[in-house]
């Protein structure tokens, strides 16, 4: 006989499952549409726009937007970003801090269990949380400011709704500068009148036209010009094939100063000048010694322009407190660039017109206010500031600077301020005498060291004693420094919210995690093209949001219904009439100027085109009229020396720029004898900073054996018997990491890269616990540029590696939290 | 019980358990069906299937999984974690509940299996839930179709019913319980994730078995 099915469930009686089945999952749905192939939407992203196509549901291909000629291999990882298995799809909320809240054993967080809760608990715990702080606390314990390189779209910032929303419930701690330019962003206005690394730039064309020397300074365009703030166009990369021509026509010489050989020196064929790396200030005041002694300066532009020369220059020949004589001589011991090359270099800058472009991984080293306030001492001796194809610019790498600007007005953002900042749920803005504002990098010491008094930018800041913070759409357990410090702060705070669309290092040291979800789940409107203006573009909603996830803008109406002020919030507009209404400020704006369609024209071609722009040199109206068109330096000069620095008394940051050496640094300096290799975490090549990592395809084209490259050079490779391929741990002090070692000759003894935005990924939440992935803060330095700007000082960072042997532990850092064994 | 009335209550079991299947692993047991489980018509029931040779081991591991959490202080949310552990993290951690990550090359989400499931679901008029909103792939969405196709068919199972539990479903669900046991805690799931893979093993066995003669 059979095994017949009525015996099978014999014993089961249908009816006992009745009560135990929920209501079903499925239910009547319309006929779909005949639809083959698809649909084509167009959207943009900081890495370019693309039409999408979408069929059943899902975004089955991108291809680059037509009007974009160079488009950035990174689009392929965009639908990697949707998909990805590290997507958060749910509201979760850490299990312990679930069960005790505030009093939740800290130690756990970073491998925790955490448990799903449905959306209106989530934003109830959130906002239990706020109204907690606020009470049993005060505004001084809230830091909800800062911020990241977001999503592109003005809609849906996810920051602007974060801030507007908890604004609008009561006052918190908030930040100045960012972690791309802060130690530049802050010296600059001394010495140049403005932030110069977020302000157009002489145009392309003229640079080509007249320059005859360009130096890139610790710069790689090619690399860094992929991806933009807004909807990027990549229009700079027209003027870089020409540019490629003219170097190879000998019309332009290009020299890359740089201890790598960069994407962009390899892409120009240009001309390679090596230095030792953080020893650029050396190598810059012996420039100036050179121009000085040999008299190649422009006293005149000097004496017309700028302001303390007079002051600073003692200190170049030896006449200064430190009678130190900052001949080449003196810097080739340190930077490594032989003396007569020196003087041949200064004889060509002041030779004929040239263009110096900075980078910006330069300033993100101890003191890196110096070399950006030096490079412009230097520039302003050479007297071609304000010239076309001449002067310094530090942002010809960022966002289409360079590219003429079309003047057009760009869209308006969702409200970052309340629209009645005095009515707020808790008026208590009492910080207790602890400051409101604090430098962006120093809120880890605010946490393991309350109450210190620190100098920044010529104030006292009192640090706050921080008990809960808010992420939105930020990612601080990637580009905040020294991950084992970081740990020791997370068992110090009460309360984690992270708001994001992918399991971040930040989303597993969090307590409630809000998942928001990608921009292309979204309606939304973007300037394309940050500073070239060429156009407006649509960003059409390409699925609807996936999982459980939903738009920044949802979640934080939420949370703004829990205290009453929905309505005020949204100011009565849902999406499209937020879109709707930035369109339409913007055809106001250009009105007279740049004809714009209606909305529902625009919405469906997808853009407007506004062109291109004039011509344009930076600082020539200043040059042209230093009275009428004076800098924002507090004098209206160039100030080479500034009284106003020089007053504030600070060691590591005086009247005039300075040679300073460094905490630690390779090649010589202070701690090369135990770790002799400088591990340079500049931006990735493959990924905007964080954002991208977590695109498994994508990830794969680089990664080697799963982790992180480390670039490293074949003979410090070879003595440690490391292959191509190779598994390596690196290391110092502050922690250990595993990268896959990738030989390549265009780094040099004792350098080695690990590119920022790899995901933190360690075997356990214990302080010191090696990190599987490669992320290069696991090692980085967390200490402060220097009492001016208290930035960050990532880039000075001494390690050492040895080929990795045994068993690998797992990669971690992907596809959400685990709990520890 | 006539041979009649078995085969009219067999298909009802049959669907019934495909249903009270998808609905552990649509989401979490709150405090009050956590209680039928450790005392109730839940543990009975578990207890039933556990006299089925087929489906011993899976609900065995349930009910041990269920003794061991009634005496924690907050059973339903220990039981919750575990679940969360398991099912809403990915394949590298625990079990994700979709077919794509077993069966493509990828291993990723919302693969060819997936869109298999949505045009399925497309051909026959149906759609997922709005306040469920998973990809079509999604275990419990599996099942609450196959459920209703049982129901329709009744007696006459149907070829399209044998494809779907052989192609959609046993294609990959054993491998969903084996990865299940990566983790470790309470074992209510990873039962019931052998559980499943059992009862569908079974199954098919069955329908595809000829029925024995009167």
């Amino acid at each position: 006989m059979s095994i017949s099915r009525r015996s099978f469930l014999k014993g089961i009686v249908a009816t006992s499952a009745a009560t135990l089945v929920g209501p079903g999952l499925l239910n009547v749905a319309k006929a779909a549409t005949a639809d083959s192939a698809g649909q084509w939407k167009v959207s943009g992203s900081h890495w370019g726009a693309f039409r999408a196509r979408v069929y059943a549901g899902k975004v089955q291909e991108i291809k680059p937007f037509e009007a974009d000629k160079y488009p950035t291999e990174m689009l392929n990882g965009i639908k990697g970003i949707i998909y990805s298995p590290s997507r958060i799809r749910y509201p979760m909320v850490r299990y312990d801090w679930y069960l005790k809240r505030h009093k939740s054993d800290t130690t756990l967080r970073g491998d925790n269990r955490f448990i799903r809760v449905t959306w209106d608990e989530a934003i109830d715990l959130f906002y239990q949380e706020l109204e907690r702080v606020q009470t049993q606390y005060g505004p001084w314990a809230l830091h909800a400011g800062q911020t990241g390189w977001r999503q592109t779209g003005q809609v849906h910032s996810c920051g602007n709704h974060m801030e507007r929303a908890i604004s609008m419930h009561g006052y918190s701690v908030k930040k100045v500068g960012d972690y791309s330019t802060g130690a530049g962003q802050t010296i600059m206005p001394y010495v140049l009148g403005t932030t110069e690394v977020y302000a157009q730039g002489t145009s392309w064309p003229l640079i080509l036209e007249n320059s005859k020397t360009i130096i890139l300074w610790a710069n790689d365009p090619v690399k860094n010009l992929q991806v933009g703030w807004n909807c990027e166009t990549h229009e700079s990369f027209a003027f870089l094939e020409q540019l490629k021509a003219k170097v190879a026509n000998k019309e332009i010489r290009v020299i890359s100063v740089d201890p790598v050989k960069t994407k962009t020196q390899n892409y120009l064929d240009c001309e390679h000048k090596y230095i030792n790396p953080q020893t650029d200030v050396p190598f810059m005041l012996a420039i100036a010694h050179t121009l000085y002694k040999e008299k190649l300066y422009d006293k005149k532009f000097l004496d017309t322009y700028a302001l303390g020369f007079e002051d600073f220059i003692p200190y170049v020949t030896g006449e200064g407190k430190d009678k130190v004589e900052k001949t080449p001589e003196w810097a080739e011991a340190i930077c490594g660039v032989k003396a007569d090359e020196i003087r041949d270099f200064a004889r060509l800058m002041a030779k004929h017109r040239t263009q110096m472009l900075f980078g910006w991984a330069i300033q993100r080293q101890q003191h890196g206010e110096q070399p950006y306030w030096m490079g412009a001492v230097v520039a302003a001796m050479l007297g071609q500031i304000g010239l076309p194809g001449g002067g310094i610019s530090y942002a010809h790498h960022y966002s289409s600077i360079g590219v003429p600007s079309t003047g057009a007005a760009g869209p308006g953002a969702f409200p970052r301020n309340p629209d009645k900042p005095d009515d707020r749920i808790h008026k208590n803005n009492d910080f207790k005498g602890y400051s409101s504002t604090i430098p962006v990098a120093r809120w880890v010491d605010a946490i393991i060291e309350p109450g210190k008094v620190i100098n920044a930018n010529g104030a006292k800041i009192t640090l706050p004693d921080i008990k809960m913070m808010v992420f939105s759409g930020c990612n601080p357990w990637h580009h905040h420094q020294d991950r084992n410090r970081m740990k020791q702060a997370f068992h110090k705070l009460e309360t984690v919210v992270a708001v994001d669309f992918t399991w971040t290092a930040t989303c597993r040291f969090s307590d409630i995690v809000l998942p928001a979800c990608t921009q292309w789940e979204r309606n939304d409107i973007d300037l394309y093209g940050s500073y070239s203006g060429r156009g407006i573009i649509a960003m059409q909603k390409l699925v609807d949001p996936l999982y459980q996830s939903k738009t920044d803008f949802e979640i934080f109406t939420m949370l703004a219904r829990r205290f009453g002020k929905e309505k005020e919030y949204t100011q009565g507009k849902g999406e499209m009439a937020w879109v709707k209404e930035l369109y339409d400020g913007c055809v106001a704006a250009n009105k007279g100027k740049f004809e714009m369609p209606d909305f529902a024209k625009f919405w469906q071609d997808g853009w407007v085109d506004f062109g291109t722009g004039p011509n344009w040199t930076r600082q020539a109206d200043f040059r042209k009229d230093p009275e009428i068109n004076a800098l924002g330096t507090p004098s209206g000069f160039i100030e080479i020396f500034s009284r106003k620095i020089d007053r504030y008394g600070y060691e590591d940051c005086q009247g005039h720029p300075m040679w300073f050496e460094k905490a630690e640094r390779s090649h010589g300096g202070p701690g090369s004898d135990k770790h002799p290799i400088w591990l340079q975490s500049c931006h990735p090549n493959k990924r905007l900073h964080s954002q991208m990592c977590d695109s498994e395809e994508f990830r794969a084209t680089y990664a080697v054996q799963g982790r992180e490259p480390i670039y490293i050079n074949a003979g410090d490779a070879k003595a440690r018997g490391i292959n191509d391929g190779d598994l390596v741990r690196v290391y110092n002090d502050r922690g250990q990491l595993l990268a896959g070692a990738v030989i390549s000759e265009n780094f040099p003894p004792g350098v080695a890269r690990i590119e920022e935005g790899a995901w933190y990924g360690p075997t356990d939440n214990t302080i010191g616990a090696i990190d599987t992935y490669g992320d290069p803060n696991t090692l980085t330095l967390d200490k402060g540029s220097s009492q001016l700007a208290q930035a960050t000082s990532a880039n000075t960072c001494i390690v050492n590696y040895e080929k990795f042997t045994g068993e690998a532990p797992a990669v971690t850092s992907f596809g959400g939290p685990k709990e520890m064994a | 019980m006539s041979e009649m009335q078995q085969a009219d209550n067999w298909h009802e079991t049959r669907a019934s358990l495909y249903w009270w299947l998808a609905t552990l692993f649509t989401k979490e047991l709150d405090k009050d069906e956590f209680k039928r489980y450790s005392s109730g018509e839940g543990r009975d029931f578990i207890q039933q299937l556990a006299a089925d040779d087929e489906l011993q081991t899976g609900a065995l591991a349930m009910l041990s999984a269920l003794s061991k959490l009634t005496v924690l202080q907050y059973p339903e949310l220990e039981l919750a974690a575990d679940f969360s552990q398991i099912f809403l993290t990915d394949k590298k951690a625990g079990a994700p509940p979709y077919a794509s990550v077993y069966r493509s090359e990828s291993g990723l989400m919302m693969q060819q299996p997936h869109q298999d499931m949505v045009n399925l679901l497309q051909q026959q008029g149906l759609a997922v839930t709005k306040d469920f909103n998973e990809p079509a792939d999604h275990i419990a969405i599996q099942l609450d179709y196959i459920g209703n196709v049982i129901m329709r068919d009744a007696e006459q199972v149907s070829p399209e019913q044998i494809d779907f539990i052989e192609q959609q479903l046993l294609s990959w669900v054993p491998e969903f319980a084996t990865a299940s046991h990566k983790v470790t805690n309470s074992g209510f799931y990873q039962g019931a994730c052998d559980l499943l893979a059992q009862f569908i093993k079974a199954d098919l066995a069955d329908i595809k078995a000829p029925v024995a003669s009167v």
